[in-house]
Order: C-alpha cells, then sequence, then structure tokens
C-alpha cells in the first residue's frame, strides 16, 4: 500500500499574523451594527409569504394572516400541509394507498371506491391527514406514483381541537393550472 | 415409473406427471399462469417453456409429459430469454399500473415481471385502454388486464361444467364474455376471481376495498353449511375484508402414495382438491351473515340491572343454575364449536343433571344449480351440527327440537349462540321461563326479551374445531379482535363451571384434549395439525 503523506503549508508572514483575518470577521459583524436586516418574525402578527404553485389556495387559507413580510418567503422546497392536486376538474389522487402504506406514522386514512369518472378507475371517498401525528417527512410525495400528493409551505397550522388538523379531501384539493 | 434429470436431479415420478408438476414437487419453480391444479392444461400462455435435450425447440413443461430418460434444463440462458420475451409480449397492452389494480401484492404478474421480465419494451405504440365489464352482478372484468390464460373459461368447462364463458375476438381485441343469451349464474363464480393470474377479474365486494398486503390471512372452515369448506379470512383489526377459498399449491397431492398415476386426477382425491380449492358464493359472498356485528357492548342483565360486569352476571347465572337444578333446559345453536358444545353439555349433564338439549335448526343449505358439476354444498346451514350430535350422544344426552324445549317449561333456560336471529320465532313463547340467559354476539328480537344476555364471539374471532358432515374435525381460527366487552363463548363457559363445581376445564386445546380421551368419535384429532383434514405443504410465498 502507498504511504499516505501531508506537508504542511507554510504561511507566510501576513497569515501567520492572522490579524487581518480577524479585522476581516470584525468587519462583518460591526456592518450588522449599521445594515439591518430583520429575521425574527413576530409571528403570529406578521407572517412569512407563502409560495409555491399552490399559492392561490393558500393565500384563502391565510386569510387571517394580518401583515405579509415583503420579500420574506418560506423556501419553495419547505414541508409543510398537504395537497391533493386536481388537473383541470379530474383528481389526480386513485386512491391507491401507497401514501398511507408508506408513512411511517400512520396519518394518512383513505377508503377507495369506484371512480364516478370514466377517465379513471378509482378515487379516494375519504382522504384524511391528521396533521397532529404527521412528522412532515414527506415520504408520502416520494411514494405517490400519480404525483397526486404534495406538500405545500404552508406552515401556519393552528386549531382550536385536534379534530380540526385532521384535514379531509374537500380542503385538501388544489386545482393546478 | 419414468426416471429424469431436471436441472441436474434424478427423480422419479409417477407415469402421466407432468414435467411441471414434478418441478413443482422438487421445489423447482418454473413460472406459469395458465397452469392450475384443478384442470387440464391448455399450453396457452406459453411461461412454463423448458429445454429438453433432444428436442429442438422449447417445450410447454405443464403439457410435456415426462419421460424415461429425459435431460430438462429450466435456467439455460435460453429459457430466460423466451421467458423475457413471452412477458414482454404479454404486457404490449397490460397497463401495469399495479397501483391501481386490486391484484398488486398477489399478483403473478406483477411477480414474474420483476423476477423474469424485460426492463424494457420494443412495443413503441400506446397502450390501448379499455372499461372494465360488470360480467355478471359480482364481477368485473377489465380487459385490458387479462393475459388470456383462459383458466376461467376452463373452470367454467371442466370444473362447473356449464362452460358459460368463451374468448371472443381476436389478437389484441380478445376478451372475456359469457355466450349470447347465457349468464354466470349465482353459485360458484366467485372462484374465477381466485384463479385469476391477475387482476382482470374483481368480486364486488372486495373491489378497491383494501390492499391484499395490508391483510392478515387466517386459515378457517366456511361456518355457512355443513360441508366445511376450508377457506381464507382475509382480515385488517375488527374488520373481516374478504373470505376466499384456500386455493393451493396441490404438489403434496402428487407424492401421496395413494394416488392413481393412470389418471391426473384420481378420484379418492379430486373431492378433496375441488373442495380445497373452489368455495360456493354462499361461503364468499355470505360470510357477513355470520360475523355482521349488531354489537352487544357488553353483559347485560336485566334481573339484577345494577350488577353489570361480567364478574357479577357469572355469579349470578351460577346461583341460578344451581338452584335450578335438574330443571335447567339448554338449547345450543350449531354454530358452537365443538369445544363450546362440550363445556355446554358438560355443564347440562354433569352439574345440572339435565338430559336433552335443544339445537336451533338451520334450514338446509340448498345446491344453486343442479347442472353444475361442481356441487359442494351439504346438510343444512349448521357448520357443526355432526360434531354436536357426537358430543351428545356420548355424554348420554337426547337432541329434540327447540319448541320441545321451550314448552317443557324448565326454571332456567340457557341458550348458547350464535343464534342469528333464529330465536327470534320463539321470543313470545318463553313467557312462563323465570330465569332465561343468552350467550350470543349479536343484538336480537329474543335478546331483548331474557334476563341476562352475555355477548360472545363470531366464528372470525374465536379459535375452536368445527365437525363436518363427513365427520372430518377442523379448526376454525381467531381472525379478528372482539370490539367492546364481549368474551370468548368458551371462557364463559368454562368460568360459570368453575364458579359452581370448583372445576377447570382449560382453554380449547385442553378441553379438545379431554374429548379425545373420552369421546371415541374424536380419537386421534390433534389442535396442532387440524388443518384441511389433507396436510398439505405451504407453499412457499404462493398466495393462490
Ligand atoms: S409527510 Fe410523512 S408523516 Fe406526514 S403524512 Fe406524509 S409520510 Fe406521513
Ligand atoms: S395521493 Fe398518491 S399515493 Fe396517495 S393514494 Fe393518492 S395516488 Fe396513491
Ligand atoms: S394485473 Fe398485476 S401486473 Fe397488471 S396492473 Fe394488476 S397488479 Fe400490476
Ligand atoms: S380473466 Fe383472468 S383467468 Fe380469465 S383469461 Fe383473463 S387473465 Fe385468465
Ligand atoms: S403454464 Fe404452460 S403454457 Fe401456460
Amino acid at each position: 500500500m502507498p504511504e499516505k503523506s501531508m506537508t504542511k503549508k507554510k504561511y507566510n508572514f501576513k497569515e501567520a499574523l492572522y490579524l487581518i483575518e480577524i479585522l476581516r470577521g470584525l468587519g462583518v459583524t460591526i456592518k450588522h451594527f449599521f445594515v439591518r436586516k430583520k429575521f425574527a418574525i413576530n409571528y403570529p402578527e406578521e407572517t412569512l409569504h407563502i409560495v409555491g404553485n399552490t399559492q392561490q389556495t393558500m393565500k384563502v387559507m391565510d386569510k387571517d394572516a394580518q401583515k405579509l413580510i415583503d420579500r420574506m418567503e418560506v423556501t419553495m422546497n419547505y414541508r409543510g400541509k398537504h395537497a391533493l392536486l386536481v388537473d383541470g376538474d379530474l383528481g389526480r389522487c386513485v386512491a391507491c394507498k401507497m401514501c398511507e402504506t408508506v408513512c411511517p406514522f400512520f396519518a394518512i386514512y383513505i377508503e377507495p371506491e369506484e371512480s364516478p369518472d370514466p377517465r379513471k378507475e378509482r378515487s379516494p371517498r375519504i382522504f384524511e391527514v391528521d396533521l397532529t401525528r404527521c412528522a412532515y417527512c414527506g415520504y408520502c410525495v416520494e411514494a405517490c406514483p400519480e404525483n397526486a400528493i404534495t406538500m405545500t409551505s404552508f406552515y401556519s397550522l393552528v386549531a382550536r381541537q385536534r379534530p380540526e388538523l385532521s384535514i379531509q379531501k374537500k380542503e385538501l384539493r388544489t386545482v393546478i393550472k | 415409473m419414468p426416471t429424469f434429470e431436471i436441472d441436474g436431479k434424478k427423480i422419479t415420478v409417477g407415469q402421466g406427471v407432468t414435467v411441471l408438476e414434478a418441478a413443482r414437487s422438487q421445489g423447482i419453480e418454473i413460472p406459469h399462469f395458465c397452469y392450475h391444479e384443478s384442470f387440464k392444461s391448455g399450453g396457452l400462455c406459453r411461461m412454463c417453456l423448458v429445454e429438453i435435450e433432444k428436442m429442438p425447440k422449447l417445450q410447454t413443461s405443464c403439457t410435456t409429459v415426462a419421460t424415461e430418460g429425459m435431460v430438462v434444463k429450466t435456467t439455460t440462458d435460453r429459457v430466460k430469454q423466451a421467458r423475457s420475451a413471452i412477458l414482454e409480449f404479454i404486457l404490449t397492452n397490460h397497463p401495469l399500473d399495479c397501483p391501481d389494480c386490486d391484484q398488486a401484492g398477489e399478483c403473478v404478474l406483477q411477480e414474474y415481471s420483476h423476477k423474469y421480465g424485460p426492463d424494457k419494451s420494443a412495443f413503441r405504440e400506446p397502450k390501448e385502454l379499455r372499461e372494465h365489464i360488470q360480467l355478471s352482478e359480482h364481477i368485473a372484468y377489465d380487459p385490458e388486464r387479462c393475459i388470456m390464460c383462459e383458466r376461467c373459461v376452463r373452470y367454467y368447462r371442466d370444473v362447473v361444467g356449464t362452460e358459460e364463458l368463451a374468448v371472443m375476438q381476436r389478437g389484441a381485441h380478445s376478451e372475456i364474455t359469457t355466450f349470447p343469451g347465457r349468464q354466470l349464474d349465482y353459485g360458484y363464480i366467485g372462484n374465477i376471481a381466485d384463479i385469476c393470474p391477475v387482476g382482470a377479474l374483481t368480486t364486488k365486494d372486495f373491489r378497491f376495498k383494501e390492499r391484499v398486503y395490508n391483510l392478515r390471512t387466517t386459515e378457517t372452515i366456511c361456518p355457512l353449511c355443513e360441508a366445511g369448506c376450508t377457506i381464507y379470512v382475509d382480515a385488517k383489526k375488527y374488520t373481516v375484508y374478504r373470505v376466499r377459498s384456500r386455493n393451493k399449491n396441490l404438489t403434496s397431492l402428487h407424492e401421496h402414495p395413494n394416488r392413481n398415476v393412470t389418471a391426473l386426477y384420481p378420484k379418492v382425491f379430486i373431492d378433496a382438491i375441488l373442495r380445497s380449492s373452489f368455495i360456493c358464493d354462499d361461503g364468499r359472498f355470505g360470510y357477513k351473515k355470520a360475523i355482521e356485528n349488531g354489537a352487544i357492548p357488553g353483559p347485560i342483565n336485566r334481573y339484577e340491572p345494577e350488577n353489570r360486569t361480567w364478574n357479577n352476571v357469572i355469579s349470578l347465572v351460577a346461583q341460578k343454575i344451581k338452584q335450578a337444578g335438574s330443571k335447567v333446559g339448554g338449547i345450543v345453536s350449531p354454530f358452537a364449536t365443538n369445544e363450546e358444545a362440550y363445556a355446554f353439555l358438560y355443564l347440562l349433564k354433569y352439574i345440572s343433571g339435565t338430559n336433552t338439549i335443544g339445537v336451533i335448526d338451520f334450514p338446509g343449505a340448498k345446491e344453486f344449480n343442479g347442472a353444475t358439476k361442481l356441487q359442494l354444498r351439504k346438510g343444512s346451514q349448521s357448520p357443526n351440527l355432526k360434531g354436536i350430535e357426537q358430543i351428545a350422544g356420548a355424554l348420554g344426552i337426547k337432541i329434540t327440537p327447540v319448541e320441545e324445549v321451550v314448552a317443557s317449561k324448565p326454571e332456567l333456560l340457557y341458550v348458547l349462540g350464535p343464534t342469528l336471529n333464529r330465536m327470534d320465532a320463539y321470543t313470545e313463547k318463553i313467557g312462563g321461563i323465570k330465569f332465561i340467559v343468552l350467550q350470543d354476539f349479536k343484538a336480537s328480537a329474543f335478546a331483548n326479551n331474557v334476563h341476562v344476555v352475555m355477548p360472545g364471539f363470531n366464528f372470525a374471532q374465536k379459535d375452536g374445531t368445527y365437525t363436518n358432515k363427513d365427520g372430518k374435525v377442523q379448526r376454525i381460527r381467531k381472525a379478528v379482535d372482539a370490539k367492546g366487552d364481549a368474551r370468548n363463548d368458551l371462557d364463559i363457559l368454562t368460568d360459570i363451571i368453575y364458579n359452581i363445581s370448583g372445576k377447570k376445564l382449560g382453554s380449547f386445546d385442553n378441553i379438545l384434549g379431554l374429548m379425545v380421551k373420552e369421546i371415541p368419535f374424536f380419537n386421534g384429532a390433534d389442535a396442532a395439525i387440524l388443518t384441511t383434514g389433507i396436510n398439505f405443504r405451504k407453499a412457499a410465498g404462493r398466495l393462490w
């Protein structure tokens, strides 16, 4: 086996002094004394912008939010409340129970039925996501063969009672354009 | 007895055994779609191709009879390539949308596609999509999933004998239909959903209800007639989702020493093969009759309404039985297991000293259509009548009709259910009886008029044995949990016996052991091996 060796880099005088680097670091700190960017959000008086292709519905859900902070958005890949996508008038979900099967926390409950729409064989009669159980791991999204379930960036999940956080098909359906 | 070589292994098989059957008996898997134990091979799917030395072409192993000196190879490259090509061809128009399909999880095509299939197809054309057709009220047929193995057609031709199904059209357009003016009658139609290797045939009862891999399968016995067919109950938590036949790998039958080597299916086994492969539609769709839960949430005590715990109720019943002495009238349902019947009769005979018992009458199980070759129904709709008769006979208890027991006005009437509403007719006639006890899992008019109701289990919730009309003792097994505060009927009975006499009868296998010792009829019965009567070898991972 060839021997591995490492030579230590020789610092020149400027580098060995460290002073410039220290000043540079301090510079970053000092800059923030003058340039003020706000990071803390006074939730719930202030809320974050919710983005993504499900924005339309999310806005409706968000109508209670009193103030949206400009230019501060939840990242696109944030995993929040689920949505079931609808193409035109046809729901994508075929009630195959893949998401229910993969969910490590048994948060999804589905009851399939014969689809009333002839373009599809089956569809969910009941589709329920229990957000109190969900760990927002996103496995359900990965498992879905129809790209029907996605996770939106809607993060404000508050309710007065637990059952309100068990969301149903009607509430989950989201039309995409 | 030809001796031949398969994959380097020398084996000797009976005359007339095919290469496929011989391979299965050795645990060598040859993939196949159209071969089925219960009827003649068709050589239709060509999935079972094997290479045989000195034969220029690959041969279908399901139709090739093993002969002396053959050298069969099942894993050569030629065979593998042929399998993959056949699968590619079968999948030309097959949607392969397994998540949408009910068969996924127990689908032979899905399994073989994974194991032997090509990873891409030469066919670029879009797949032809077709809508499902309702073949009958109970069966939906999905032509796009059908692989034209004709198992269903041959089932109606060879097994049922009425020949309703046929293949119509040609090539990619072919589909299974009934002959014009014919229809699939209720009777033995559900079996085609079991034997279809893919998801083309589905029963209305189960279609889209649950994924098969979420269900737990239990081997048990159909309780809807005296024939006692062997069934699988597929259930999840508290709910039974479907009942199907134990459509099994019958390889072990071929090794049986009594096998008549000239005929493919020897007479003595035909009944056994059919009985284990197929069940009637009453059993398949009518199981709900025997498990429907009218939910009695817990013990009911109308005699001392404040005492409603199990302990109170059991000691009350025990005390009343003691007081009534030999004036106890007993009525037993033929849905009670052998062990329950034994405990109940033990209670009547040795503790009360009663010498008669009423057995609830369930009317005869009629054959659906006289013209079918397949006739499985036997006797009445009482799964354990024979067992109760045998036990009563051994204990010297006379069986009388229920009317006589009720008319004799006993001090105490003890009804061991499940009565399945058959006692409702006596609701008015029980007026004068001072104390009536009922054990039943389901609410009924009769249950509303008795003093004490002790909620028990239905056939899918308990362990025990049933004796069928031929005298075969078969095991029923617990498939689902009971909801609420119900208790095992046998435990209730043994608790009452313990309360009165201090004698412990123990659990179901102890009682079966007792019966084996005391009643000659049960000689040789053993809780551990009682499965089907014939000891089938477990098929490795195969569900059909
Ligand atoms: S995100 Fe994870 S925990 Fe939540 S429903 Fe999906 S699979 Fe279940
Ligand atoms: S959301 Fe997707 S994975 Fe879940 S049932 Fe519907 S189609 Fe299947
Ligand atoms: S029949 Fe089998 S292979 Fe075809 S879609 Fe259904 S599960 Fe998949
Ligand atoms: S319906 Fe099923 S059993 Fe009948 S031919 Fe098609 S695949 Fe075979
Ligand atoms: S199993 Fe042999 S051809 Fe189908």
